[in-house]
């Protein structure tokens, strides 16, 4: 790259550090992540708008979905934006209400083989078509989230179980039931995703189980790390039997989202921290499952995704500037890659003093 | 639920425990309720609670998702076995260079001193190397000495790539250590010259070296010059981590930095984004990397670099936009001056040993040994004056006839002597002199040649014990004094220039490998001289064949078309078949047009012997534009006004690559047979061709006396005989002409 064309967009990249950037920067001027939003389309989206986790058989999910909606709006990529739009529209829409089902299969028949949504899915979907009503001045997008919020609050948020009055965003509109709890997922919770969509729709549910599901992350982080997945009881939580309890590929998300929710002292991010610190991992590898009660490392991965989560976790506990977060690699996989790519925003979006090193 | 009452009691058991959120310190004890092992807490105080396992049937419905990456096997414990990319660099390791160098012919070594950092634990010495498939190994060896004391001796057995050998590092200490590895080496059919050529050992200085234990990456300023030098010698980059745009100025610092780290050549700084995206997995700065941040927007950020280990691997040095230059003295120093060939005194006489040489020791069927020395910068003979060296040397016995010992000049062979005949015995010294206008001002360069032919030559070498030839460090060299006299030279430019003396063009505007051009420069041309005040150092102008307008070509009698054709990389020349064509064309040119190429011809006649009258007159190269014609090159060196002989300019061409053409400066100045006279070129193959005219008259730096009189005029005559003769023809017809006017005008009154 030639040495003027680094210059330009290290001053580009200047400028938009020099504010407390937020989404909804100048256009004027390229983003800091324009190259990395470049190679992630490439790697990851079809020209037709399908974001592919080729770890789950090449399918697309209303995660993925989700999340590469919430990217093209945030870069401010109508076209890219809109083509996800239409393939999930076309493809994924396909329940009664407004949200979407939670998986697609290449090469199924049928494709989409369960209804069932995923909350988070639709959380982000919603969030991304609250940004892009905004990036691209059409609010008929924030009716549509509008609608995908309603429906979220009347099919995903329950009551807690312990009588506390708590609200709680389930995973799905179905499954997550038990007789003796509810099985929730707690990296479903994304607060800034929740709160923004709660001021953009009216939908109050969601900004006070945004509330709530923190502080039951507050309960679980007192344990230990945020598990996968648990059991909220009428007497607290449990594992869940036959799901990882260990804080794992799930799990990791929660401190991300706390951090890029303003909750960079949250304890759950605190204990992140700190088992990231005290695992003795060769260089290079990042712990992606950890026992959530003693730390102890159970699986470690060396995709730059993991340790750019880890990265962005260590500095966000700690008053020095500069956070140790890899160059983004478009050679790995889908999941790390968009963690990856999500942890760059979040630090851009909301502490600008871990600039990657 | 298969176990309801399990289930029950286990729930009430956690009940009270689980729901006591409000633990101040989330300790919570559950040895009173559960008959277990005694749960012990972590150093966080986090309990460790075994995990209860409760059958509840797993929903169907819930989204769930294949995360890992470990495909059929979930689990990868974590380990701390070290590096497992073998293909990588390992910062832990202290390397010998950056190179691979060549150890070639019968007999070779390199020394290399080693730096083991304080601070590291050692594990092991490592060679790496290959050897030619010429070489016997039977009767070769690799041998490794530690400060003098053999360490390790094998045969050398990699014919077929490189091969790393693992010697103990017992013997070491922290800090700098002698390491000397010697090849001895037999061709397995040949002996001679060529047969010499063939056989060879390569040491990759970047794999060879201490290696140190993992794990010693701990942040100190050691550890990252280690890893910013592994980090340069792996792809010749040096990361700089920016999201602010970074004086040109502290680049160039910071680039001229990384020269003192002790490799081949300086790093190229390469800029990076804190969000830039890896090319096809690798990335740059996997060693080591430079991070500038912006003290306006960090100002947490100490002024003081620091250094920082990052999980990933590298190790980080931290600067701020506050950042001085001189608080960097101590992380990355600046290269001290070169060490330049010894000085010779003219008019006495040195031996070799005060020239740095030791007692020269032949063992190869070729080899070529140089002496430099570097003499006044205004030392001039232009005369038929002699320089001698006393040679004291001896030779083998029973060398084959036809063994030859060169001695040369700057390149000119000025004496050969056999080597056969009166071997093994001390040869009375043997005064071999040669024409001191072979030598030049500064630097220069005797060297001693041997050439053995095989004996025969298509059968293996015969064991000779000991050196084919010796030359004594006693052997003394006498090169004879001038008065101070300085031609127009651009070897004076060349030696005065600092990396302050680059002239950076001025806008982004030009091409973008010119400015590259002109930053390598300054970071290649470390100075040669220390003390050099700044109105003492040469300028160095740099221009792209688009800016050539701004040369002063005019000075030169040069026009920009035979610069430009020179600088670009021509159309292959015309086949015989093409020729032929145009032969037959031209056979059938109209009278008219015969005739005027016959006028052409006799122009062209004319002008050439005009030029060789002129040669005779003026010695010297013909004028530049008719030097210059058929010649190519990547870039051309000029000194427009021989008058300030400190002002260059330097022309490049469009193919020109930066890293050559600073390197070819950089070393030229130190070369004898560098740029010289007032133009040179640079070809593609990095060889300067010089242009010396006869334009500028030497000038004469001291006052002219009767002891230096003859000499001066030594040197004027043999810089232009015809001006020399006709001046003194000049003055015999002043003379005569007043001698007849005095005897004409005296006769007259004696007849009165």
């Amino acid at each position: 790259m030639k040495r003027r064309s680094i210059i330009m967009a290290a001053m580009a990249a200047m400028t938009v550090s020099r504010a407390s950037v937020s989404f909804g920067q100048s256009p004027d001027l390229p983003h800091p992540l324009a190259a990395v939003w470049d190679a992630w389309k490439a790697a990851y989206m079809e020209p037709n708008g399908r974001v592919v986790d080729l770890m789950q058989g090449g399918a697309s999910h209303s995660e993925s979905q989700g999340y590469g909606l919430l990217l093209a709006a945030t870069m401010q990529d109508a076209d890219a934006f809109n083509t996800i739009d239409d393939w999930t529209i076309r493809h994924l829409r396909v329940r009664q209400d407004n949200l979407l089902a939670w998986r697609w299969l290449p090469q199924t028949t049928p494709a989409v083989p369960d209804n069932n949504n995923a909350s988070d899915g639709d959380l982000f979907y919603a969030w991304a078509l609250i940004r892009a009503a905004k990036a691209f001045d059409r609010p008929a997008l924030t009716e549509r989230a509008t609608a995908i919020a309603r429906d979220l609050s009347d099919t995903c948020i329950q009551n807690h179980p312990d009588g506390s009055g708590r609200l709680v965003l389930t995973p799905a509109a179905t499954g997550f039931q038990r007789d003796t709890g509810l099985i929730w997922n707690p990296s479903y919770l994304m607060p800034l995703a929740m709160e923004d969509v709660a001021d953009a729709t009216g939908t109050d549910r969601l900004r006070i189980a945004a509330r709530d599901g923190i502080s039951i992350l507050d309960d679980l982080a007192s344990l230990g790390l945020v598990p996968d997945w648990v059991e909220l009881r009428a007497e607290g939580s449990a594992p869940v039997a036959g799901m990882t309890d260990a804080n794992g590929y799930e799990a990791m998300r929660t401190p991300l989202f706390l951090i890029w929710s303003g909750m960079p002292q949250h304890l759950a991010v605190k204990q992140q921290a700190r088992a990231y610190g005290a695992a003795n991992t060769v260089a290079g590898s990042t712990p992606t499952v950890m026992d959530r009660l003693n730390g102890r490392v159970l699986e470690v991965s060396d995709n730059p995704g993991y340790s750019a989560v880890s990265g962005l976790v260590g500095c966000a506990v700690r008053a020095n500037a500069g956070s140790f977060m890899p160059s983004f690699d478009p050679s790995q996989p889908y999941y790390p890659a968009t963690l990856q790519f999500m942890t760059l925003l979040a630090q851009i979006e909301t502490l600008p003093r871990c600039v990657p090193l | 639920m298969r176990y309801p009452v399990l289930a029950f009691i286990l729930s009430c058991a956690w009940s009270p425990t689980l729901a006591q959120v409000g633990a101040e310190n989330g300790q919570i004890d559950l040895s009173l309720l559960l008959n277990g092992p005694q749960i012990a807490s972590s150093d966080d105080g986090l309990p460790q609670i075994p995990s209860v396992e409760v059958a509840i049937q797993v929903p169907a419905a819930l989204p769930r998702y294949v995360r890992d990456d470990a495909g059929d096997n979930p689990t990868l414990p974590a380990t701390d076995a070290g590096d497992t990319k073998p293909n990588r660099p390992n910062f832990a390791m202290s390397a010998m260079g950056s190179e691979i160098h060549r150890l070639s012919g019968e007999y070779d070594e390199i020394a290399v001193d080693l730096d083991v950092p304080l601070g590291s634990a050692m594990n092991d010495l490592i060679i790496t190397y290959r050897n030619s498939i010429n070489i016997m190994a039977d009767n070769s060896t690799i041998t490794v000495l530690h400060e003098g004391v053999e360490i390790a001796k094998w045969q050398p057995n990699a014919p077929a790539g490189f091969q790393t050998v693992i010697l103990p590092a017992n013997t070491l200490t922290l800090g700098l250590n002698r390491i000397v590895i010697r090849a001895e080496q037999s061709h397995r059919i040949f002996c001679g010259p060529e047969a010499s050529f063939a056989i060879w050992t390569d040491i990759n200085l970047a794999r060879s070296g201490i290696d140190v234990a993992n794990g010693t990456g701990a942040p100190n300023i050691d550890n990252f010059r280690r890893a910013a030098r592994a980090q340069i010698v792996a792809d010749g980059t040096l990361p700089l981590v920016t999201a602010v745009v970074p004086a040109t100025r502290l680049m160039r610092d910071l680039e001229r930095r990384s020269a003192a780290l002790g490799t081949s050549g300086p790093a190229r700084l390469l800029l990076q984004s804190p969000y830039s995206v890896t090319s096809e997995g690798v990335t740059s700065g996997a060693q080591a990397r430079i991070v500038l941040l912006a003290a306006s927007d960090f100002p947490g950020v100490a002024k003081l670099p620091e250094v920082r280990h990052s999980p990933q691997g590298p190790l980080i040095l931290l600067m701020s936009t506050d950042t001085t230059a001189d608080m960097l003295d101590d992380l990355l120093p600046l290269p001290s001056a070169i060490v330049v060939p010894p000085d010779l005194t003219p008019g006495q006489v040195t031996t070799l040993n005060a020239l740095n040489v030791d007692d020269i020791a032949i063992r190869s069927r070729y080899r070529r040994v140089d002496v430099p020395f570097r003499l006044p910068d205004d030392w001039l003979v232009l005369t038929a004056q002699r320089a001698q060296l006393d040679l004291q040397y001896r030779y083998a016995e029973n060398l084959p006839e036809g063994s030859l010992f060169l001695i040369k000049v700057n390149g000119i062979t000025v004496r050969r002597l056999p080597l056969f005949g009166e071997g093994g015995v001390v040869l009375p010294e043997l005064p071999v002199r040669f024409s001191a206008r072979l030598l030049k001002p500064g630097f220069n360069n005797i060297s001693f040649e041997a050439i053995i032919p095989g004996d025969p030559s298509d059968m293996t070498c015969p064991n000779i014990e000991g050196p084919l030839l010796e030359v004594s460090g006693n052997t003394l060299v006498n090169v004879p004094a001038s008065p101070r006299m300085q031609l127009p030279r651009l070897s004076l430019g060349m030696q005065r220039l600092t990396p302050e003396s680059v002239d950076l063009v001025a806008n982004l505007d030009g091409p973008p490998h010119v400015e590259e051009i002109a930053t390598m420069l300054a970071v290649h041309l470390v100075a040669l001289d220390d003390e050099l005040p700044p109105q003492d150092m040469a300028r160095l102008t740099v221009r792209s064949l688009e800016r050539i307008n701004q040369v002063p070509l005019d000075m030169m009698s040069l026009d920009r078309s035979t610069v430009v054709r020179a600088l670009t990389p021509q159309k292959p020349e015309r086949t015989d078949q093409a020729l032929d064509v145009a032969v037959t064309e031209d056979r059938f040119a109209q009278p008219s047009q015969r005739a005027g190429r016959n006028s052409d011809e006799i122009r062209s006649g004319i002008t050439s012997s005009w030029l060789r009258v002129r040669a005779l007159a003026w010695p010297g190269d013909l004028p530049l534009a008719n030097w210059m014609v058929g010649r190519q090159g990547q870039a051309l060196l000029l000194m427009p006004d021989p008058t300030h002989p400190l002002n260059l300019w330097l022309i490049v061409g469009a193919s020109a690559d930066a890293g050559s053409v600073a390197r070819a400066l950089a070393a030229g100045r130190l070369d004898p047979l560098g740029p010289d006279g007032q133009a040179a070129l640079l070809t593609e193959d990095g060889v300067w061709e010089s242009w010396r005219p006869n334009a500028g008259a030497p000038s004469l730096n001291e006052p002219l006396t009767l002891a230096n009189a003859r000499a001066v005029a030594g040197n004027y005559a043999s810089w232009s005989p015809v001006w020399f003769v006709g001046l003194l023809a000049c003055f015999m017809s002043i003379s005569v002409l007043l001698g007849l006017n005095y005897v004409v005008s005296t006769r007259g009154s004696l007849k009165r």
